[in-house]
């Protein structure tokens, strides 16, 4: 009847469910890709954006054998092929198939495609295709090893999802535009990622603007907060970045980008339920420590500049 | 081992997030895109389209207005799950900020490189896709790229054969 003060009030993520709905999450965004690029083959003919043809002139001094790998991935049929093998690798994370074996094949074929085809499809390439390669490369390697390195890929997964927050609101902050909520509104009135609703909303009500634009950078300055009070917070932010991210899906035509974001939270999830003994915190402690030595670095080697300068 | 080489995976991500691009130079570390750039929008987000634009000349000397080439999608719910015209959508304006890029900047003509003729090719596909109008045969095209807000034009190309194989 009564719950005693130790029982969590929501049933928790294991690593293995964790690991599993990353890799579910980020293979409808893979299967998403693959299929609109194979609804697009006149992209990559003539007259296409990403004819290869054409593309071709601004590797003319790459060594031969990297041209030669880049026109044989070019090729139509050859780009087909490995974007249906691509879809069918997503389908397979995508089913209740349980082959630890099998799903680190799908895996690793999906990470290495999306890197092998980066030249090919040089433009139009986004930020969703950025965190499909590192969650389909920490996914593959979690199911190389035991509950040790489960672990450390979800620790990476999650790290690179609060970094991916804090970096863009950090980087918004530098800038007056964002701060006003004058970016905003000039996003939404173009065509490319603005909505002419939203826009008219913005323009004729500079101080909604204002407070949307706060919102924005509250949230993503704040995101490191779901490691405080043992991960309290965390199910509050992670719920606003499937909200962020839906907003941004219907308003700014960045569907996938949701997808392969809310890949990232389950790993979120997961390690910010405070210290427990069954799970291994190596990873966070090793890039602490490297952070702090690199930054050491640059300073030893600005103030020896410094010095030289005087 | 692996917690090592994702720790200093992560590491590099993290120093190279400068918020005025002072450590771009970080994320060629590593091939195919392994370290992102979480800065989207950010510093300066896009605030402006770069609109592809054509117009085409007959062989009687008559010239159409100029017209938009590909014009971006309305916003659809669809688009959640199914947008496959995006990436292009995209590409043009990345496409197009290159090429002007190119065309203030560049040390070899802007109209040998690959942007250019990318522009060139879609812009000769569009004129051949277009219904014919009263006039019957298009000999030449001529494209140009504007800004929006404001309708300003930033660059023009010059006059461009379109004969029957005559860009390939």
């Amino acid at each position: 009847m009564f719950r005693s003060p130790d029982t969590p009030l929501e049933p928790e993520l294991d690593r293995h469910a964790a690991l599993s709905m990353a890799e579910r999450l980020c293979a409808v965004h893979g299967l998403m890709s693959s299929l609109e690029y194979l609804a697009r083959r006149q992209d990559r003919e003539f007259g296409g954006l990403n004819n290869w043809q054409v593309m071709r002139r601004a590797h003319r001094d790459s060594p031969l054998l990297v041209r030669r790998a880049l026109d044989g991935i070019a090729d139509q049929r050859v780009t087909a092929t490995i974007h249906t093998a691509r879809a069918a690798c997503a389908v397979v994370l995508l089913l209740p198939v349980s082959g630890n074996r099998v799903r680190l094949g799908a895996n690793l074929a999906l990470a290495s495609t999306t890197m092998l085809l980066r030249t090919r499809h040089r433009y139009g390439g986004d930020g969703a295709d950025q965190v499909a390669v590192v969650v389909q490369t920490a996914t593959a390697l979690g199911r190389t090893g035991g509950p040790r390195t489960v672990d450390a890929c979800l620790w990476f997964i999650a790290l690179q999802s609060v970094l991916s927050y804090v970096a863009s609101g950090c980087a918004k902050l530098a800038n007056p535009a964002w701060r006003d909520g004058t970016a905003l509104t000039r996003i939404m009135a173009t065509r490319l990622y603005g909505h002419p609703a939203v826009w008219r909303i913005l323009r004729d009500h500079p101080k909604v603007a204002r407070a949307l634009s706060a919102g924005i950078l509250a949230f993503e300055c704040g995101f490191p907060l779901v490691f405080l009070a043992r991960g309290r917070l965390a199910p509050l932010f992670v719920s606003s970045a499937i909200a962020f991210h839906l907003v941004n899906g219907g308003a700014m035509g960045l569907g996938r980008f949701g997808w392969a974001f809310i890949a990232m939270h389950p790993a979120v999830l997961y390690v910010t339920r405070g210290p427990r003994d069954d799970r291994s915190d190596l990873l966070p402690r090793l890039a602490l420590a490297g952070t702090a030595g690199a930054i050491a670095a640059a300073a030893i080697v600005r103030a020896r500049g410094d010095d030289r300068a005087e | 081992m692996v917690a090592g080489a994702l720790a200093a995976w992560f590491v590099v991500t993290l120093l190279s997030q400068h918020p005025r691009r002072k450590t771009e130079r970080l994320r060629d570390l590593l091939p195919g895109g392994l370290i992102p750039d979480w800065r989207f929008f950010a510093p300066e987000p896009v605030q402006h389209d770069l609109v592809l634009v054509h117009r085409t000349v007959a062989a009687n000397g008559e010239q159409t207005p100029w017209r938009v080439t590909t014009p971006v999608s309305d916003r659809s719910l669809l688009h959640l799950v199914w947008f496959p015209q995006r990436r292009m959508e995209k590409a043009l304006h990345e496409i197009a900020g290159e090429l002007l890029g190119q065309a203030a900047t560049g040390t070899r003509p802007w109209t040998s490189h690959h942007t250019f003729v990318l522009c060139r090719d879609h812009v000769i596909r569009a004129a051949r896709r277009e219904p014919a109008g009263h006039h019957s045969i298009v000999i030449g095209v001529q494209f140009g790229l504007l800004r929006r807000p404001g309708e300003e034009i930033l660059l023009v190309s010059p006059f461009i054969p379109c004969t029957k194989g005559a860009a390939r």
